[in-house]
């Protein structure tokens, strides 16, 4: 099951920093973030395989899409009282990317193949800011490939569901306080593959007149567990050598949450689609970040952090104007709420209620293939916490990304 | 074909703009300095102020002062990017006088205390703090080697070993009251004095200071605690009498504010919090039955019958007022009597010497007197109008332990990241935190904004 395909994506592509609320990464179609990444309750075409599998039946045609995004985000820190910026993290580009591949097998049934990735986080604070000891960089990646099937009941009403074979990875490196004599600190370095997990993505979609459509999706909980993942330790001094030993292995566990959507979309004429959606994120799933060491480490078998994430919920709208037969103009807004509540803030995932606007274009080349791009801006509400309860960095966040993204759409 | 590439064109120069010039900012209030002039900032006080570490003066430990932390952040508020502490020179260090312990009548200073890996007396390799080499004798060919590499006027003028009084006495760095019997000057004061019949306070009015800080007083009754107590009531190891600690403030306070200057005072920590007098436990007697069964037996032998032994830890044996008898919970034995302990097995057959314990009836001398400076330096604060730090409180928090930034901090020897190699003083993460209580304070009572330090960037106890 491990596909070649899966290995070439995952050795080429680095999944997006965490953007949405938590590690969540919603970008799973271009035309769609260009739409406020709206979806549930339209034909999103080959992408429904993410949005809602219960309208897959009725895009009404094969098809393949291709796309991905240039995730640039950047987060500011100012420590308490400490008057200005005092940290900028220097994220790599983020890469997320999607690839759905639909078969109509008769007016009845489709089948089809997705690989996405709705969670990750990439976030590089370097080694020398205030909170290193919390956090030099986070590498956390996810990908998902998702068979799914489709039924068309009548013509107004379709189900599909999916099943998502999840794999998974996280890279973790902090400073450690222990200092040698010439003032270098040590360091840390969790690094592991997650076991391979599984979970369903499953959707109905109900059309009851031209104009109107509803969706409702849920896309269930699937926990990532790296079992012997490597700890590295550098710099350490030969005096707190036997604090952290040499071979020590980890287990981790990691959450990736429920998401339930329900979207309604409108064609108040031929042209125009508007849609809305409001999606319940499990993220309540997240309640600590701990890690179980081979042999102890700083004396302690085990790390743990709390988190305690709330549920939340994010709302979204958005809209398509044809401007012409081949021509697509698509706008979209959306507001995350965070899932982090005051006190536990983390440097991973300095999260706050995020506002996400986007444009996008689309373009038909011919019958046969379209091309869509999107612009995605986001920007996270400013927040200030003690992160007193998550061990986390003290101090004021503020996160912005920038999220140009391509797609190319073929259909058979 | 050709419009959407066009278009996409455009749409990447457009992102491409927003990538590079729209970094995320965080609106923060800008640093004022309230109603407090920093333009010229001095410190006073003693080995604290300094910025003694590691049982000496050296640049390094000077260099992370608290003063010196202070004064960076005062910069950012109108004060001078010209703050002066008189430096050691590079690679010396230079602990208290003491006495040669081969022939008591050399006067000697010691260096540094560094860690390193080898074995103890038991022959077991571990982790100790030791001297980083041979001590000096005090002669004035050697104080002359330790002339400060920059020149005054001195910003930071922390004396380490002053009293509450010392900062008022001319002649306090005298070099020729170094060898009279007492002596009547202080070397740390003699190096940098800048004349032979100057005070400390004298050498800071001299400056026209706008600002100060004074924190004082810690050895006023630190000296009787390192001394086990020992000292009598006219001996002047014993706490400075309270009414006239009282008048000592307020006599240095009445001088620096004498021309309006505004500051800080700081006011005296518990010094039985400190790890050189919390490191020993005071049941560290570890003994197999058979061993306890032996000093049980050889007491009984003395007549001393009531002090008897089980297997496991007890409490040691120590020598009160001329009478062995085992210590209690509450009484706290000196770091020293570690090595004493384990070498030469004192606290068991032998009991360990007076000034090596502090009693309950000790204590609370110490304690009482500490209540006292530290009630007057509170009415001082205040009816000056002066800010007031309180770290009799920050040091029994840090007795607690606190994290900050994913560190953990408490006042554990070595471990705890506050205080360096001997047990008394800080290290220069110590001193940032230090300073950012400093910062608290002011910034409350004159309504200034003064940025805070990152304390992290200061090293804690470098490990071998």
């Amino acid at each position: 099951m491990k596909s070649k395909i899966l290995a070439l994506l995952g050795s080429a592509l680095i999944s997006g920093t965490a953007m949405a609320g938590g590690y969540q990464v919603n970008l799973a179609s271009q035309r769609q973030i260009g739409m406020g990444h709206t979806g549930t309750g339209l034909l999103t075409g080959t992408s429904s395989i993410f949005f809602n599998p219960g309208a897959m039946s009725h895009i009404g045609y094969s098809g393949v899409t291709i796309g991905g995004s240039a995730l640039v985000s950047k987060i500011a820190h100012s420590a308490p009282e400490s008057g200005g910026v005092t940290a900028r993290t220097d994220n790599p580009l983020g890469t997320p990317f999607q690839v759905y591949g639909v078969y109509q097998i008769n007016e009845k049934f489709s089948a089809g193949l997705g690989v996405y990735t709705p969670f990750g986080s990439t976030v590089e604070w370097g080694n020398e800011w205030s909170g290193r000891y919390g956090l030099n960089q986070l590498k956390l990646q996810a990908i998902y490939v998702q068979p799914t099937v489709s039924y068309a009941i009548t013509d107004k009403l379709g189900i599909g569901v999916g099943l998502s074979y999840v794999v998974g990875s996280v890279n973790l490196q902090r400073s450690l306080p222990v200092q040698n004599q010439d003032g270098t600190e040590g360091g840390i370095e969790l690094d592991g593959n997650a076991e391979s997990a599984f979970g369903f993505n499953a959707g109905i979609y109900f059309q009851p007149t031209e104009k109107l459509s509803i969706g409702v999706n849920y896309r269930s909980r699937v926990d990532l567990k790296v079992e012997g993942g490597d700890v590295m330790f550098s710099n350490i001094p030969a005096a707190a050598r036997g604090n952290f030993p040499d071979g020590t292995t980890f287990n981790a566990e990691l959450p990736m949450p429920s998401t339930l959507s329900v979207g309604i979309g409108f064609k108040p004429t031929e042209r125009l689609t508007l849609a809305a959606d409001v999606s319940r994120v499990g993220w309540d799933a997240y309640e600590k970040l701990r890690f179980d060491f081979s042999q102890n480490v700083a004396g302690s078998p085990s790390s743990e952090a709390a988190r305690n994430y709330d549920n939340a919920f994010i709302y979204r709208i958005g809209g398509e104007y044809m401007a012409t037969e081949a021509l697509a103009l698509r706008a979209g807004a959306y507001l995350d709420k965070t899932p982090v509540q005051d006190g536990y803030l983390t440097p991973e995932t300095p999260d706050s209620d995020s506002r996400g606007v986007s444009a996008g274009i689309g373009y038909a080349v011919s019958e046969n293939f379209s091309i869509d791009a999107s612009f995605l801006y986001i920007n996270k509400k400013e927040r200030t916490d003690a992160a007193n309860l998550s061990n986390g960095v003290p101090g004021t966040f503020k996160s912005v990304a920038y999220i140009p993204g391509i797609g190319l759409n073929f259909k058979f | 074909m050709k419009k959407f590439f066009y278009k996409s064109s455009v749409l990447a120069l457009m992102a491409g703009m927003f990538l590079t010039s729209c970094d995320p900012e965080i609106d923060t209030p800008a640093a004022s300095s309230g109603e407090a002039d920093f333009s010229t900032y001095v410190a006073l006080g003693n080995s604290l102020t300094a910025g003694f570490a590691d049982g000496a003066l050296y640049r390094e430990g000077q260099q992370a002062s608290y003063p010196a932390i202070l004064a960076k952040q005062f910069e950012q508020v109108g004060g001078s990017s010209d703050f002066r502490q008189p430096l050691m020179p590079e690679g010396v260090s230079v602990g208290s006088p003491r006495s040669n312990p081969s022939n008591p009548s050399i006067v000697e200073v010691p260096q540094k205390r560094v860690l390193r890996i080898q074995p103890d007396c038991k022959g077991v390799a571990g982790l100790a703090p030791v001297e980083a080499g041979n001590a000096a004798a005090l002669t004035p060919t050697f104080l002359g080697q330790l002339a400060p590499t920059v020149q005054g006027p001195y910003n930071n003028l922390g004396v380490p070993g002053a009293k509450s009084f010392h900062l008022l006495a001319p002649g306090y760095g005298n070099p020729a009251g170094l060898m009279t019997q007492p002596a009547t000057a202080n070397p740390f004061f003699a190096r940098f004095a800048s004349s032979p019949n100057t005070s400390v306070v004298a050498d800071a009015m001299a400056q026209n200071p706008t600002f100060f800080t004074l924190w004082i007083g810690n050895n006023d009754v630190l000296g009787y605690a390192l001394a086990g107590g020992t000292p009598s009531s006219t001996s002047s190891d014993y706490p400075t009498n309270k009414d006239m600690f009282t008048a000592y403030i307020a006599g240095i306070v009445n001088q620096l504010t004498s021309n309006g200057a505004k500051g800080a005072l700081g006011n005296i920590p518990d010094v039985t919090k400190i790890p050189f007098f919390t490191t020993v436990p005071y049941n560290a007697l570890v003994l197999t039955a058979e061993q306890a069964a032996q000093l049980t037996a050889g007491y009984a032998a003395k007549g001393l019958g009531h002090i008897t032994f089980q297997a496991g830890p007890n409490a040691l044996v120590v020598l009160e007022d001329g009478i062995p008898r085992k210590a209690t919970p509450t009484e706290l034995i000196l770091l020293p009597a570690a090595d004493l302990i384990k070498c030469q097995g004192l606290g068991s057959a032998t009991p360990l010497p007076d000034q090596l314990v502090l009693s309950d009836a000790e204590l609370a001398i110490i304690k009482d007197h500490t209540n006292s400076y530290n009630a007057s330096i509170k009415a001082i604060a205040d009816a000056k109008g002066l800010a007031h730090g309180d770290f009799n409180a920050y040091l029994s928090r840090l007795s607690t332990g606190f994290a900050q930034n994913g560190v953990s901090y408490n006042s554990a020897f070595v471990t705890g990241n506050i205080f360096s190699l001997d047990g008394i003083h800080f290290t220069p993460r110590g001193a940032a935190l230090v300073a950012n209580e400093f910062i608290n304070v002011i910034n409350t009572k004159y309504g200034a904004r003064i940025p805070k330090v990152d304390e992290t960037q200061y090293k804690t106890v470098a490990l071998p």
